[in-house]
């Protein structure tokens, strides 16, 4: 019994709460996907995946495209892991990119992370170096 | 920022049944997807116990949905792509906390 409680006090020392991450997920064309990554890098974001892609959303329009061949279903999707306080600012940020820049349309979207091991790895993916302003005090020690 | 919910469905099928994922997904009310292509790993041992032939080229689909139709979505490609088609496919769901780029 006693060792039980030693355990779960041990395990809740390990574990440091705050400054959770998330996976923000961009699907865009592929000739826009480079701006977009670094727009996302600016936003203290060390990793970013980008895996080309096609889109099937179909509009009126496009079916004449498709007749012709001319459509263009090249898309690219970036995955990154963002601290969730930025979380706000880059979807804004993408969103203005995306009613302002032709033909730059896409959809981005956030998706929670339920937990991550590595300290030095959650201070990668949070940014969390000393003086850095990035808050990254979560996660389980390794 | 969008103000309903959204989930995001994940299908993965054998390659060349995402166009099928496309048609039980948008008669379920969605508007589109996107497709990336990837490579299964399965269990031989599993594989050769079950006696199925796992594809190993495969197409992941990703759709972004309204909550309220996330359920009627599943049952849809449960029943045209599901394991027991030929697409093999498995679907699932993961909440989404923001979106932002649908009209």
């Amino acid at each position: 019994m006693k060792n039980k409680e030693k355990e779960t006090t041990a395990e809740q020392k390990n574990v440091l709460r705050s400054g959770r991450l998330e996976v923000l997920v961009t699907i865009v064309g592929r000739h826009k996907a480079d701006s977009y990554l670094d727009l996302i890098r600016t936003y203290e974001s060390n990793m970013q995946i980008s895996v080309p892609a096609f889109g099937t959303a179909g509009t009126a329009g496009s079916d004449i495209a498709t007749m012709l061949g001319i459509e263009d279903n090249d898309r690219t999707v970036i995955f990154s892991v963002i601290r969730e306080d930025q979380s706000p600012d880059i979807l804004s940020e993408i969103g203005k990119r995306f009613r302002r820049v032709r033909e730059g349309k896409g959809i981005a979207f956030t998706l929670p992370m339920s937990s991550i091991i590595g300290v030095a790895l959650f201070g990668f993916l949070s940014n969390g170096r000393p003086g850095s302003g990035g808050r990254g005090t979560s996660g389980t020690e390794d | 920022m969008a103000a309903m919910s959204y989930e995001m469905i994940m299908c993965i099928v054998n390659s060349g049944c995402a166009a099928d994922v496309m048609v039980a997904a948008r008669d379920a009310g969605v508007r589109g997807g996107t497709v990336i292509r990837g490579h299964g790993t399965a269990a031989k041992e599993a594989e050769e116990f079950f006696r199925i032939t796992v594809q190993p080229e495969k197409e992941i689909v990703i759709m972004l949905v309204p909550s309220e139709i996330k359920d009627s979505v599943l049952h849809a490609l449960y029943r045209s792509v599901g394991l027991d088609t030929r697409g093999q496919g498995i679907a699932f769901s993961i909440p989404v906390n923001d979106a932002v780029g649908l009209s």
